[in-house]
């Protein structure tokens, strides 16, 4: 019935219904599906047992309300998957129903002919796809059939065995008992039901069972650091297992506990953000920026003079790709990365850590609307990047680390990595003076007492780290573009309630990011003499971008909420927001020199599949809403290019999360 | 050998067409097969649509708007699909996805299939390596910049030998190219990373030239399958 690329021509929609499972044990054990349109009609039949998920089902748009008969008389209900709906609608299509859920079995075929089921299982076998056929009588339950029963290997088992009979402490004991089957549970269904998630899995498992024992025998209070880290993974664990595994077979008994989708999970969702997570590993992450910057300790000083500081801001040195040129060794280069567990959260929302990454539940159904964009991950992940590059260039938190930072304002920097520290602690004092600076009163040039250096240092570590995440962000993930970071980040703000207390520092965060492109202070004196350049006044020009943004952000249809509290703050508080923008210049100059390159952002931005042309597309051919066996190779790209203002809309969430989740493209060119 | 123009189309695959070598691979009616290409390895076809797909004016004296195909098949299941504009590509796919489907399951379907091209690795061995090829023109998005610059295009006899164009590569993700042979003067053909391919086939050595680029990509595995 339906075509991938043809909706506008035989006019086929997605329309959202409902499944609804029963298990009812008395008087005897019966089970029933049935189709509702709204989760209201669900709730007037819930029973103890009820489960229920969306499902989407291609419609011409001349039929009709197909709620009422279409599971009734004698039907075969397919449940299969993880499968593209391109594929599915190509190969069933034209002989049967095809509906899309957002479970791992994502691909729902409905016929009442059982010759056509028993080759839609003959074909699932063939394609190495889980499938679970329902024969329905009325909506009753009267026949199961199987397909795909993958064993994983079981070269994790001893390992994992061991790791719970390790000697821990009591407190670690505990997690490490919940880990253990968390994780053999989360590798066994893997293996049967999302198999390309494997070797991540693998890799964390690796990675904890090295760490976690590790860190006791230092002893002290590092065992809370591996208390913290074995906490998080359980949390991620325990979510992606249930939300990705739910609804698999067998089917009636796997119940997912994110309750509008409880029949059939989320795992086409999982699958996504695992996706995006996996491109950035391959793009960003092998950039490894903390270790290039590591790596800088063993260079001798760069640049014209080795206080960086006392070069002009229009200095050739600020502007060259100097990360690209950071090298790495070869055992840096070739250690695996560490693939975090990635799930849904309502409670978490956008967070990333080392070992997890979590998204909103919101984004399934709102994820094309610019104020739920998947691009905010980006900053999470950022997160993780800086605090890696942190560790190398801010002192941490000794006396000894102060001390040594006071006395590099003494000395000439001995290494590349000593020029970067003196930078950013420079960098740390001067938002110190700037807040602790009487009217008329100079500003010390340098820190000189431990004190004043472990306040300074102490103090403005998180907000460094937040400033470093926005432009570092900026630079990466949104090209410079300053209308669309605004945008971006102001709208994704607009939707996490009580905020306000926290205006002024995003205010002050976005100048620091969109002042990146301000940095030389010199710009052309008019379009037809673009080589006579002319000083101007950059934490201005950041302004007025930023009022212009914010401006159009109120003409929004329900507005973006903070837009307006911002703007009165922007123009209130200027002389103050003005000179902790320039105490922050150092910051900026850090990201933008030593941890960004146009070469390797490239690698992060492009797409080698999108053609040309200047539409908002980006170039891609992907039309909303209509399935396509299309590959793409970036999902960023992909989300900018189809995100857009209009409001939430499930149907086009649905369609993104499955191009996500098969349509991206592998370097070596396998399609998912 | 009668010349028809700019011509532009689509590598393609659709299953083993190794089985069905000698035969017409289209299932539409509407499609007619008219020969080889003189004493070439292209095959001829003529596609008859009931509707003006160029915008012509002109009714057509038996009703039927005639458009002229052009295929060229490669042992491995590879295809060239060209005729005089990319829309009457575009409308014989679409005519023949649609009798693909009419047959699923029973008969999985071998609907034509976009092969894409590693255009950028391309290019970027041509720079680096040049042998047989040089470039005659590139088109690349600019990923780093924003809404600041988004593309560029080159245009020379050999672009590689700039060193603009080598010195700012690494900033572009390049899509689309011109090829020409170091011995020769004019431009074989223009490749997308879509698939999209446009030339001209004015006579043998042309056609032949043509299969060489074909050949020389699929030496350097840049093809990739959808």
């Amino acid at each position: 019935m339906a075509a991938e690329s043809d909706d506008d021509d035989i006019g086929v929609s997605l329309r959202q219904a409902y499944l609804v499972f029963h298990s009812v044990t008395s008087p005897t054990w019966k089970r029933h599906l049935r189709l509702v349109e709204s989760i209201a009609d669900a709730i007037q039949i819930w029973q103890p047992s009820t489960r229920v998920s969306p499902v989407f089902l291609l419609r011409r748009k001349d039929e009709p309300s197909p709620y009422s008969v279409v599971l009734s008389g004698k039907v075969w209900v397919a449940f299969l998957g993880p499968l593209n709906p391109a594929v599915a609608l190509r190969v069933f299509g034209a002989q049967a129903d095809v509906w899309v859920t957002l479970g791992s079995y994502n691909i729902v075929v409905v016929t009442d002919k059982e010759t056509l089921i028993n080759e839609v299982v003959a074909w699932t076998i063939d394609n190495r796809i889980n499938a679970e056929a329902w024969h329905l009588d009325d909506g009753l339950l009267v026949q199961v059939k199987y397909s795909g029963d993958r064993s994983s290997d079981p070269a994790w088992r001893d390992p994992l065995a061991a790791f719970s009979r390790h000697d821990l402490s009591p407190e670690l004991r505990e997690l490490v008992s919940e880990y253990c089957p968390l994780m053999a549970s989360a590798v066994s269904r893997a293996a049967r039901v999302t198999p390309r998630v494997l070797p991540d899995l693998y890799g964390m498992d690796a990675f904890l069972r090295d760490r976690i024992p590790n860190l006791r025998a230092t002893g002290g209070g590092e065992s809370y650091e591996g208390f913290g880290i074995l906490t998080t993974v359980n949390a991620a664990l325990s979510r992606f297992s249930s939300q990705a595994y739910s609804g698999t077979t067998p089917i009636a008994e796997t119940e997912c506990h994110f309750w509008s989708h409880s029949l059939l999970g989320i795992g086409v969702a999982n699958l996504a953000l695992w996706e995006l997570s996996d491109f950035l590993e391959r793009t960003l992450g092998e950039v490894r920026i903390p270790q290039r910057i590591a790596g800088l300790a063993t260079i001798p000083v760069i640049g014209p003079r080795p206080e960086l500081e006392q070069l002009s801001k229009t200095d050739e040195f600020w502007y060259r790709d100097h990360l690209r040129h950071f090298e790495l060794n070869d055992h840096e280069q070739s250690r695996p990365l560490l693939h975090p567990i990635t799930c849904f959260s309502g409670r978490d929302g956008y967070r990333a850590t080392e070992q997890s990454l979590s998204a909103p539940l919101a984004v399934l159904a709102s994820c094309n609307s610019e104020r739920w964009s998947l691009l905010t991950l980006t900053h999470e992940l950022t997160h993780n990047v800086i605090r890696g590059v942190l560790t190398s260039i801010y002192p941490q938190a000794s006396d000894d680390a102060f001390r040594e930072a006071v006395l590099m304002f003494g000395r000439e920097p001995a290494s590349a990595l000593g020029q970067v520290k003196r930078l950013l602690i420079l960098a740390a004092y001067q938002m110190q003076a700037c807040e602790q600076q009487k009217p008329g009163e100079a500003m010390r040039p340098v820190p000189n007492s431990l004190g004043e250096m472990r306040h300074a240092m102490h103090r403005w570590k998180h907000e460094i780290e937040e400033i470093m995440v926005h432009v570092f962000d900026f630079l990466w993930f949104y090209g410079r573009d300053y209308e669309a970071y605004i945008r971006g980040i102001w709208l994704s703000w607009s939707v996490i309630p009580n905020i306000e207390s926290r205006v002024p520092s995003y205010v002050l965060r976005t100048l620091c990011a969109i002042s990146v492109n301000h940095l030389r202070g010199r710009r052309p004196v008019s379009p037809s003499h673009p080589a006579v350049e002319e000083e101007y006044d950059t934490q201005e020009a950041a302004r007025a971008q930023f009022r212009e943004v914010l401006t159009d952000l109120l003409t929004l249809p329900g507005g973006a909420h903070y837009a307006k509290q911002a703007l009165e703050y922007l123009d209130r508080q200027w002389p103050l927001i003005r000179a902790r923008l320039v105490a922050r210049r150092l910051i900026v100059r850090i990201v933008e020199t030593f941890l960004y390159s146009d070469a390797l952002a490239a690698i992060v931005r492009g797409d080698r599949s999108a053609a040309g042309g200047a539409g908002r597309r980006e170039g891609y051919t992907l039309k909303p809403e209509v399935f396509t066996e299309e590959l793409i190779d970036n999902p960023l790209r992909f989300i900018g290019a189809y995100t857009d203002r209009n409001p939430p809309r499930p149907q086009r969430s649905l369609w993104m999360i499955q191009v996500l989740a098969f349509n991206i493209e592998r370097s070596n060119g396998d399609a998912r | 050998m009668a010349t028809l123009g700019r011509l532009a189309g689509f590598l393609l695959t659709a299953g083993s067409l190794a089985e069905s070598a000698g035969r017409s691979p289209f299932r539409s009616s509407r499609i007619t097969s008219e020969g080889e290409l003189e004493d070439t390895k292209w095959d001829r076809f003529t596609y008859s649509s009931a509707k003006p797909l160029l915008k012509e004016e002109q009714l057509p004296i038996d009703g039927a708007y005639r458009y002229p195909l052009l295929l060229r098949r490669s042992p491995r299941g590879r295809m060239v699909l060209l005729s005089k504009s990319l829309v009457i590509v575009n409308v014989v796919l679409e005519a023949e996805r649609i009798e693909a489907r009419r047959q699923p399951l029973v008969s999985p379907p071998q609907e034509f299939r976009r092969v894409k091209v590693a255009v950028h690795d391309l290019v970027a061995d041509l720079t680096t390596h040049p042998t047989e090829y040089v470039l005659t023109r590139v088109d690349a998005n600019v990923p780093a910049f924003g809404q600041a610059l988004k593309y560029i295009s080159f245009y020379g006899d050999d672009i590689a030998e700039a060193v603009l164009f080598r010195e700012y590569l690494p900033v572009m993700r390049c899509y689309a190219c011109g090829l020409r042979s170091v011995a020769g003067t004019q431009e074989i053909l223009r490749i997308g990373s879509s698939g999209v391919l446009s030339c001209s086939i004015p006579n043998r050595a042309r056609a032949r030239a043509i299969e060489e680029v074909l050949f020389f990509l699929a030496e350097r595995n840049l093809y990739r399958h959808s």
